[in-house]
């Protein structure tokens, strides 16, 4: 029985030291692999902090522009342009129509005044025919005859003087309505082509509007974000910069652990198998290491956990609003320049069109001013009809029966004398109401474009001043955006270099429970047939490890394997930052 | 600009704290262990000094010990930076001439702000 419980315990304490050294070997590994590694994470993460920092710094001063209102001021000033320019838009359109109704009705009164002045030729021609009759009745009185003389003389003078006058009204007018119509076909085109185009502006400027209110509002944020991704990245930061400093304390606590585990390994362990006290002791010793490497384990952890929490929100920051800032700055800088550049645009073409309606109205006033003086030669005809009407039949009196040819002459003097009368009257009153129709549309043509001109042309020069701040903001955006692109990319690269090296972290925290286990094990074997350990035993088990420890975590780590006390797994819980001046 | 000294075998803790100092204006000199601290001391003048406390060629009480005796040293901050907080340790460092005690982890944060009021 002694025998093969010998041989038992034998096997078992080679398989104890077997697995002590293991341990050994990899905290060695564990030791090494980190060294480097943090070495490689602190080097990497300088670099990387350096270049966060730079973005940061580059980011502050389009912050600022918002901050400023050097971007919200344009706000009031673009909606005032665009009111400026829907209202100055309406009233275009609405003169534009006024215009077109003046060529309308400037047709139908060319169709009027060619229709007055072909009676007026008939009626010439009337008067021509009657003038020869009373000269053939004039010769045949003879003698009598003379006083009507004047009467042919009269007839023949009337005709003439209608015939040119009308004649020159007539090529006039007919000229005038086929450039009016060739005109007024193309103002017609010209006018939908206009409402078109007007109606795109008004809708592009809303859109353009809409999306700056929008787009301003976010970015209306971005001061009280930039502050708090700021914030965050620096207390991320600070976490990484204490994660760093953890592998130190870790370093010594492995590094005493693998002490621990060389005095441990070098006792004999082929003890007697009734001497349960030095196992039991052995026992608690590795209990202690083993704990020690569960809290360097789990203070690994932490400090990869740090370093990849920092990763992520540099990579937030890093895609977040506030770098995408700039650009949108500047494609909002760049879309109201467009809409200015197309008002401006829009001004120059209704300077255009201005320019054009004003040259068919002067052709308008030309035709009138010819129909005017036919007009008044119109009156004088008839003036002079009027009194030879009266003359002649006072005199056809006199002459008694010798005169009814004259009479019949004199009544058709009559006639005509009422006719053109009548067409007098009628060209009188459509000319008339043209001009004033014509007066009309003009003044409010010229009064409206006028008025409307100056008020877009204020809103746009504001909205130019307005945007030269926009447009500051807008280089500082893209040339602080070039650069922040530049350094995000950057940063990218270096975040994979970073995160790759937290992975190979892992693999030491691996190694740790690998570690871990061999010491539990080699731990359970010794204490496979142990005794209890007295308080004393304890205290100076407790004594004698303590010896070695740099840290308070170490201690209280074997105060809890030996006592039983509350287990500390992070150095951070312990130490809580004490600082002390003397 | 203030010039520091950081004092530490642990060359990952040299460069958080050098990474910390800097990035607040100050100069910063590394030194890899006591001996190594105390030539560097000794050819350039530090406004501080920051140095762990178990490291090789000249542990930090030593340190500390040799920079009081040092010309221009003897009023010079000189604050300890080590895992080690029990009483019996904050004495000897005290004694020794140590201005202030942080244990580790430090906060950034913390530290400039005990550097700033040490730092005039």
């Amino acid at each position: 029985m002694q025998c093969a419980s010998y041989e038992r315990d034998h096997t078992s304490a080679n398989a104890a030291c077997t697995g002590i050294d293991r341990a050994r070997e990899l905290l060695d590994a564990a030791l090494t692999t980190t060294r480097e590694d943090i070495g490689a994470v602190a080097t990497q993460f300088e670099m990387l902090s350096s270049e966060v920092q730079r973005i940061l710094e580059l980011t502050s001063p389009i912050v600022d522009c918002v901050r400023e209102d050097w971007v919200a001021s344009i706000v009031p000033v673009a909606h005032r342009l665009d009111v400026s320019a829907r209202r100055f838009i309406e009233e275009r359109i609405e003169s534009l129509a006024a215009i077109s109704n003046v060529f309308t009705n400037e047709a139908k009164m060319l169709e009027n005044l060619l229709s007055l002045t072909a009676d007026q030729r008939s009626i010439a021609h009337e008067g021509k025919n009657l003038g020869v009759l009373a000269s053939i009745e004039v010769a045949g009185l003879g003698a009598a005859g003379r006083r009507f003389e004047y009467m042919a003389r009269e007839l023949d003078e009337f005709s003439a003087m209608i015939s040119s006058g009308t004649e020159e009204v007539r090529t006039e007018a007919r000229q005038r309505r086929t450039t009016l119509i060739d005109r007024h076909r193309k103002f017609n085109l010209t006018l939908q082509r206009r409402r078109e185009y007007f109606h795109s502006i008004e809708r592009e400027l809303g859109e353009a509007i809409a999306t700056m209110d929008s787009v301003l509002a976010e970015l209306a944020r971005i001061p009280a974000d930039f502050q708090e991704c700021v914030a965050m990245i620096a207390a991320n930061i600070s976490r990484v910069v204490e994660a760093v400093q953890m592998q130190d304390v870790t370093r010594q606590q492995t590094e005493h652990v693998r002490d621990a585990l060389i005095r441990v390994s070098g006792e004999d362990f082929n003890c007697e198998p009734r001497s349960c006290k030095n196992q039991e002791r052995r026992s608690a010793i590795l209990r202690i290491q083993a704990l020690q490497v569960e809290s360097v384990r789990h203070s690994t952890k932490e400090w990869v956990a740090q370093v990849n929490q920092c990763l992520e929100s540099i990579l937030a920051a890093g895609s977040s609003d506030v770098v995408a800032m700039g650009a949108k700055i500047l494609a909002q800088e760049r879309r109201l320049s467009s809409q200015l550049a197309r008002i401006e645009r829009l001004q120059r073409d209704c300077d255009v069109d201005d320019a054009e309606i004003e040259v068919c109205l002067a052709g308008l006033g030309a035709l009138m001013r010819i129909t005017k003086t036919h007009l008044e030669r119109s009156r004088l005809a008839r003036d002079r009809m009027q009194l030879l009407n009266f003359n002649s039949m006072i005199e056809a009196r006199h002459l008694g029966s010798q005169a009814s040819a004259v009479l019949e002459i004199t009544r058709n003097i009559g006639r005509i004398s009422t006719v053109w009368s009548q067409l007098t009257d009628r060209s009188d009153h459509t000319l008339e109401a043209m001009l004033i129709s014509s007066a009309r549309a003009d003044e409010a043509h010229r009064t409206r474009t006028r008025l409307g001109m100056e008020a877009l042309g204020n809103a746009r020069r504001e909205s130019q001043a307005g945007l030269a701040t926009l447009s500051q903001a807008a280089a500082i955006a893209d040339h602080n955006g070039k650069k922040i692109d530049c350094a995000i990319a950057t940063l990218h690269d270096e975040i994979k270099v970073l995160g790759r090296i937290a992975e190979r972290l892992t693999h030491s925290v691996a190694l740790l429970l690998e570690a871990r286990e061999e010491i539990d094990e080699a731990s359970d074997i010794a204490r496979s047939s142990a005794a209890a350990l007295t308080n004393d035993e304890l205290q100076q088990i407790e004594t004698e490890c303590a010896q070695l420890y740099t840290s308070e975590l170490e201690r209280r780590i074997l105060r809890a394997a030996l006592y039983g006390e509350a287990m500390p797994l992070a150095a951070a819980a312990v130490t809580a930052n004490d600082v002390e001046l003397f | 600009m203030k010039k520091i000294l950081s004092v530490d075998d642990s060359a990952s803790v040299r460069q958080m704290v050098s990474f910390t100092l800097r990035n607040a204006g100050y100069e910063v000199g590394e030194a890899c262990d006591g001996r190594d601290g105390l030539t560097k001391a000794g050819l350039c003048k530090f406004d501080m000094i920051i140095t762990d406390l178990n490291m090789p060629n000249l542990d930090g009480i030593q340190l500390i010990t040799a920079l009081r005796s040092l010309q221009g040293y003897s009023f010079i901050p000189i604050l300890m930076l080590t895992t080690e907080s029990q009483p019996e340790k904050k004495d000897a460092g005290r004694k020794a001439g140590a201005t202030g005690w942080i244990v580790k982890p430090f906060n950034g944060n913390q530290l400039l702000s005990v550097v700033q009021k040490l730092v005039r």
